[in-house]
This record gives C-alpha cells, sequence and structure tokens, in this order.
C-alpha cells in the first residue's frame, strides 16, 4: 500500500475533542444516580444551545406511565432544560429527551435513575 | 475500503430547499456586490470608453433574479423546517406550529431577517422610472442588504450552537460570516461578471477583469481561512477526516474548490492576457467557456455545502478509519535508532523536492538530471516511513461511549469470568486452565503492554478476533455474536481497571494516569455559589479536588467529599453517591479481584481526584494489609499538604492513558 504514503505528510497527531457523541452534557439526577429522597424536577445541560420549544424530556416508571408533570423551565444561558416531576414512590425511572439544537439539529437519548433502594 | 454510512439530517427537501434560497442569496449579493465593488468605480472610464453600454443592466437583472429565487424559496423553507421541528407533516400541526418557531426560535429569528433584507435588497436593486441606472447610493445599499441577508446565514451554522465550548459565539459567528461573504461574492458574482466581458467593449472588459480580480482574490483568501478553520474545529483529526460521512464531505468541498481556483487561476493569468494582447473574438470567448464552467463548479461548491450543514460534525461521529494502515509514532518513540531512520529519511524526501523545484529554474540537460535526481531521493527514502505506520483495523480509532463508568467495570468484570478466564486466567495473567493445550500462548493482561493499545483496537479483538501470526486460522475467536457493544466496551472498562489496581498495589501509584470512573451523585442544590452545588455527577466537579469515601464522611475544608453512605443527606461540601456499583469498581481499582467480598476490602478507603478527573491518591483505611495515608484524610492540614504538593504537579492530557496508546 505505497500510495498510502502520500498522505504521511498530512497526518498529524490527534486532538481529543470535549464532547465525542454525548450530546446530554450533564444531568441531575445523574445517569445511573441511586437517591434516597425522590427528586423534584429532572434537570439536563446540554452540550449545545437548544431550543427549548422543541426539546422534550418525558420520564416514565418502570411501568411505562408517565411521571412528569410536563411543566418545562429552560434556563437563561440556553443550554439548560427542566422538568417538574410528580411525587415519585420508590422505583427505577427513565428520562428520554429530544433535543432540537439552535442549528436545527435533532438528538435523542435516554437514562436511568433509582428512587429508593 | 470501507465508506462510513452517510446520513443527512432533515431529508433532501428540506436540504435541497435549503440550497436554493441560499443559492438565491448569494446570486442576489454576488451581483450586486459586483455592481458596488467592481463596476461603480469603473463608470467614469466607462462612460469615456463606451458611452452607449449600459453594464448595470444584466447585472441588476441576475441580483433580481437570485433575490426572487431567496424570496420564493423562504416561506417553503420555513414550512418544511417547521414541519420538521415539529416532527409532523400535516398541514394544521405545522400552521400551528409556525408561530412559535419565528416568535422563539433562532431558525426562525434569522429566516425573518432574511426574508425581510433579502425584500429590502429587491427594492433598490429595482429599475426607477425615468432613470437608466442605479444610483451609487441605491446600489451600496443593495449589496449590503443583500449581504446582511447572506450573512445571517451564519447563525444557522453548526459552530455557533456548540460555542459553549469554542472561542466564543462572536468569533464563530465572525469565521462564518467571512465564508459566506467571500463565497458569496466569488461564486455568486461570476455569472454577472462574465455577462460584463460578453458585452462590454475590449477595452472596457480588460478593466472589469482587473476589478473583479482584486476583489475576488480578497475573497479566496477569506473563503478558504474561514473554511480550514471550521473543518480544523469540526473534523478535529486524521480518522474524524477520513472515517466519516462529514469528512469526506469536507474533502470532496475542497477538491471542488481548488477546481474553482484552478480556473480562476487560468482566467486570469493565461486567458485575460490573451485577451488583452489582442486575442479577439476567440479569445473572448475562451475566456467566457472558462468562466461557465467554473460557475458550473460553484454550483457544484455550493450543493456540497448544503449536504455539509445538513451532516453531523465529524467530531460528533464514530469514525471508520478505512485505509488498512494508520500512522503510529510507538515504535520511533520507544526507539532512537527508528527515530533518526525516520528524519533522515523525512530530510531525504525534502531534498528530493527542493531539488525537484530547483530543477524549474534550470533548463535542457540539467534539469532533467534535478528531477531525476530528487525523484531517486525520494523513492529511497519513502520505504523508511514503513516505522510510522501499522496496520490498522476499521474501529480502530472508535472512542469508549461508557465513560469509564463504574457499572460498566463492574458489568465487565462478570463478563470476564464468563467468557475469557477460561483462557486468560482469573487473574487475566494469560494462565488459565485452557492456555496450556493453545498454539499461542493467550496475552497477559496484566502486563503494561495493554495500555499501548488504543480502545478501538481492543474493541476490534474483542469482537472480530486476532488471527495467528502465520497461517490460516485465529489465535483468538472474536465474540461479537456473544457480545455486544456495551459488553465489549465494559470489558475493555474492566481490564484497564483490573490492571491499573494491580499495579497500584505494587507502586502505590495509578500509572499511566487513570481518569476517576463516571458516578452519578447528588450535591446540595442550594448555595448557588458554593463549590458543586447542583451537580450530578462527578464530571461536574470538575475543577475541584474530590475526596471520594467509600463509606460514612464529614466534609473537610478544601475539598468537595464524596460518600457512597446511602443514608448521608447532601450538606455544603458533600455530596452523596448511592450507586451500589461503587465500591465493589473501586475495589478493582485497587487491585483486588471481583467478587462478592471485594467490597469490603475497601470499605472506609478514600481516593482523591484532581481538578481535571485524575485519580491521584489512595488512603486505606488504618489496620488494614495495606494501609497507606490512613484516616481517609480526615486532618485537614495533611490533606491540605497533599492536595497542595498534587496541585503543583498536574497531570497533562497527553500523560493519560488515551494517549500512550499509539
Amino acid at each position: 500500500m505505497r500510495w498510502t504514503h502520500l498522505l504521511l505528510p498530512a497526518m498529524l497527531l490527534s486532538t481529543s475533542p470535549a464532547f465525542a457523541h454525548a450530546f446530554l452534557k450533564s444531568a441531575r439526577p445523574g445517569a445511573g444516580a441511586v437517591l434516597q429522597t425522590a427528586p423534584a424536577t429532572v434537570a439536563i445541560t446540554f452540550t449545545e444551545a437548544i431550543e427549548p420549544d422543541f426539546t422534550h424530556i418525558v420520564v416514565t416508571n418502570a411501568a411505562g406511565m408517565r411521571v412528569d408533570t410536563g411543566r418545562q423551565t429552560p434556563s437563561e444561558g440556553g443550554d439548560r432544560l427542566s422538568v417538574a416531576l410528580k411525587k415519585l414512590p420508590a422505583g427505577t425511572y427513565t428520562v428520554t429527551w429530544h433535543a432540537t439544537s439552535t442549528d436545527t439539529h435533532k438528538t435523542q437519548g435516554s437514562y436511568r435513575f433509582t428512587v429508593g433502594h | 475500503m470501507r465508506l462510513p454510512a452517510f446520513a443527512p439530517d432533515g431529508g433532501f427537501l428540506l436540504i435541497g430547499t435549503h440550497a436554493l434560497f441560499v443559492a438565491g442569496l448569494i446570486g442576489g449579493f454576488g451581483a450586486l456586490a459586483v455592481q458596488a465593488l467592481v463596476v461603480h468605480p469603473l463608470a467614469a472610464r466607462a462612460a469615456k470608453l463606451a458611452p452607449d453600454f449600459d453594464a448595470e443592466q444584466p447585472v441588476r437583472r441576475f441580483a433580481r433574479a437570485g433575490l426572487l429565487l431567496a424570496l420564493a424559496t423562504g416561506p417553503l423553507l420555513l414550512w418544511l423546517q417547521t414541519a420538521d421541528f415539529a416532527a409532523d407533516w400535516q398541514p394544521g400541526t405545522v400552521l400551528a406550529t409556525l408561530w412559535p418557531v419565528l416568535r422563539d426560535t433562532r431558525f426562525g429569528h434569522t429566516i425573518l431577517v432574511q426574508e425581510l433584507a433579502a425584500c429590502a435588497a429587491l427594492i433598490a436593486a429595482l429599475p426607477r422610472a425615468g432613470r437608466a441606472g442605479m444610483s451609487h447610493h441605491a446600489g451600496r445599499a443593495g449589496a449590503a442588504l443583500a449581504g446582511l441577508a447572506l450573512a445571517a446565514e451564519a447563525a444557522h451554522a453548526h459552530l455557533p450552537s456548540m460555542a459553549t465550548s469554542l472561542p466564543g459565539i462572536g468569533f464563530a459567528l465572525a469565521v462564518g460570516i467571512a465564508h459566506l461573504l467571500g463565497g458569496g461574492f466569488w461564486v455568486g458574482g461570476l455569472w454577472p461578471f462574465r455577462r460584463l466581458i460578453a458585452r462590454a467593449p475590449t477595452s472596457l472588459a480588460l478593466q472589469y477583469a482587473r476589478g473583479f480580480s482584486i476583489w475576488g482574490r480578497r475573497a479566496v483568501i477569506a473563503v478558504a481561512a474561514s473554511g480550514l478553520w471550521q473543518a480544523w474545529v469540526l473534523v478535529a483529526d486524521l480518522p474524524g477526516l477520513f472515517g466519516t460521512s462529514y469528512g469526506w464531505m469536507v474533502l470532496i468541498k475542497i477538491a471542488l474548490f481548488a477546481v474553482l481556483l484552478g480556473f480562476a487561476l487560468r482566467n486570469r493569468y493565461r486567458l485575460v492576457p490573451r485577451l488583452a494582447r489582442g486575442g479577439g473574438a476567440a479569445a473572448r470567448a475562451t475566456l467566457l467557456r472558462s468562466i461557465a464552467w467554473q460557475s458550473l463548479a460553484g454550483i457544484a461548491v455550493l450543493a456540497a455545502a448544503a449536504l455539509l450543514a445538513s451532516l453531523a460534525p465529524a467530531i460528533h461521529q464514530q469514525p471508520i478509519w478505512p485505509f488498512p494502515i494508520r500512522p503510529s509514532f510507538a515504535a520511533i518513540n520507544e526507539d532512537a535508532d527508528f527515530r533518526h531512520e525516520v528524519i533522515g529519511a523525512a530530510i531525504a524526501v525534502g531534498g528530493g523536492v527542493v531539488l525537484a523545484g530547483l530543477g524549474f529554474a534550470l533548463a535542457g540537460w540539467r534539469r532533467l538530471a534535478a528531477w531525476a535526481l530528487g525523484l531517486l531521493l525520494i523513492l529511497r527514502a519513502v520505504p523508511h516511513f514503513d516505522l510510522i505506520v501499522v496496520p490498522a483495523d476499521p474501529q480502530v480509532y472508535d472512542h469508549s461511549p461508557t465513560q469509564f463508568a463504574t457499572a460498566s467495570i463492574l458489568r465487565g468484570a462478570a463478563l470476564f469470568a464468563g467468557h475469557c478466564a477460561l483462557c486468560h486466567g482469573a487473574t487475566g495473567a494469560g494462565n488459565g486452565p485452557a492456555a496450556a493445550a493453545l498454539p499461542i500462548h493467550p496475552a497477559d493482561l496484566t502486563a503494561a503492554h495493554l495500555w499501548m493499545h488504543r480502545d478501538g483496537q481492543l474493541f476490534w479483538w474483542i469482537g472480530h478476533g486476532i488471527a495467528m501470526p502465520v497461517g490460516p486460522g485465529m489465535a483468538m475467536p472474536g465474540f461479537k455474536p456473544v457480545l455486544n457493544h456495551a459488553d465489549r466496551w465494559a470489558l475493555i472498562d474492566y481490564l484497564h481497571a483490573h490492571n491499573a489496581g494491580l499495579v497500584l498495589r505494587r507502586t502505590g501509584h495509578f500509572s499511566p494516569p487513570l481518569q476517576a470512573p463516571a458516578m452519578a451523585l447528588t450535591c446540595a442544590a442550594h448555595g448557588a455559589r458554593k463549590a458543586g452545588a447542583g451537580a450530578g455527577s462527578l464530571a461536574d466537579l470538575a475543577g475541584h479536588f474530590v475526596r471520594l469515601v467509600l463509606g460514612p464522611a464529614t466534609p473537610v475544608a478544601g475539598v468537595i467529599t464524596v460518600t457512597t453512605d446511602p443514608a448521608a443527606h447532601p450538606a455544603p461540601g458533600l455530596c452523596v453517591a448511592a450507586d451500589p456499583t461503587i465500591a465493589p469498581a473501586y475495589a478493582i481499582l485497587a487491585g483486588y479481584l471481583a467478587g462478592p467480598d471485594a467490597a469490603a476490602h475497601v470499605a472506609g478507603a478514600a481516593f482523591l481526584i484532581d481538578p481535571a478527573g485524575w485519580l491521584r491518591a489512595v488512603s486505606a483505611p488504618a489496620g488494614t494489609p495495606d494501609a497507606r495515608q490512613p484516616g481517609a484524610w480526615q486532618n485537614s492540614a495533611e490533606l491540605a499538604a497533599l492536595i497542595r504538593r498534587l496541585a503543583a504537579h498536574p497531570i497533562t492530557a497527553e500523560a493519560g492513558h488515551a494517549h500512550m496508546a499509539m
């Protein structure tokens, strides 16, 4: 494969991107969190600025029933969104998010957290 | 050669409409900019050279066509983008969603500004009753308004959205605007320029060519510099360039740009001078044909740009390396002789290039001799570059998605016992019950060599196996049929944690430096100015020294304490991580074999994590066999001294394991 040698002068050491493919930057409760007391909200910070009208966080219990109130609050910074929760009994919950960033691109993901043991 | 999947976002109708919209803006801006920057400054000379020639009419007509195209496609683009936002194509839903889009979204605000500015530019470009041409004033205003409409397009781009982690939204916007306006003048101005060349008398046409060339050169520099910067940020590395659809589209766009530039140089340095030397109608026809082909290349560049904007940037994609080899500096970093050999070969290639270049300045046999000698030098040197390439598998540059999470380490430990221990041994030392019967001894996964392999390389081997070094058959089978993606990444996390733990027990240090596993935690939400307030994960505590205590703990000054005690409550300086996977995973990191009682070995131990997330020190409780710095650093003076020492010697990203493997 001698021809590939032609590529070598252009080959540079890689720089490591800070946001490889995690569009969720941080969340509270965090992914996999085990909590003693039930949270009142789920808040997600994204790696990019989002359109709050077209970004949705849905929280469901193990039976697939929605346990969020649907009331969403965007932050001033433009990269954070939180949703209010109903009173959660002990159990495992799934957070599913659909985000639209301000450059109109869509991403989605989900994670789980547990209340009680 | 494997090519990455091509998955543009939003569908081809949306992308195509957006492309037509931008093409219209580019046509409008390009024509009006040619009018303002090339035609107007030459108005007095044109009146002298060709009093009857109306330079404005062809340019103005093209500008109007472009702006009309943008005005017509704008509402359609708004409709399609709204349907995409709503994820619903029902006209009723789209209609109801239009207002929220216009009122609340950056896309809505931007397209409103663009349509209004394009409309105003069109009015400026309309012919006035009783006047042959536009006033200079109206011409400049039209160009500025069309420029505003085009520049606003930068707000739709990837970079300003990502600016939370980049040099800033202002700089990203400025670069995007430079790219759009430079490209808009160069590509959008081509056809109006061609019309001027076609219709003006030769002496005036040459003046226009000179004027267009001056601004064209500036536009090309702006386009190239801003384009390269954006590619640098959004592609970032070679795997991103050759292993993602975004990278390939960048390469295609650069190739098309080169074609465009080739035409421009041919026009400027060959065809225009030929016309100037009195080439007559034939010379003019050749030049016109050349500009027409160049315009076609310009349209291809616009299409490539539209597709590029619809793809997820390379830095957000998992690359698939398409070549059978890849660069690796491991060999020359380890061996000085190899290093000298490669440096020598590089000098020889440099000498060969200089000689070949020198050949252009020589003539006759001297030129041929210089070229032959240069070629010989290069051909002799090239094989030595084998030292900086190694065979490559397609997934070698994959990034692990697990963030080395504690749950993933534990999952890997369970999978290792079930799938790997038979050959590699319960401790991973390569001495399992089945090892003796194998023709090739299984790898010792506890050796330092583990860290020399990229995560993606390990991922490929676990999935696809390792071929026998000589002859047919496999030295290790592939586990893709039984282990899914997450399983394979979990195994790699376990291998790293286990290997690092053994080194820690032997030496007292994490070597190579290791990032602390990701974990969810809960910190006190109140007191926004308190360190760590509102954090939901260990990553949120970046910037602070963190003391992780595997058991009950009380806060200490100078660090954020994280306790795994599920009965604890978050308080200022104290976060709670009650995930039951944390203690057993840290037992592995402390060098204990995974098992039901592993967590008991590390009960009460504490780990110190530095502001960049590196694991820096361990404190085992007093009375345990490997007690070091006992007391979980509850003594704050002692802890403060340790932190000062560690802060004075920060770990650079290059020293960590992600960068060790080359």
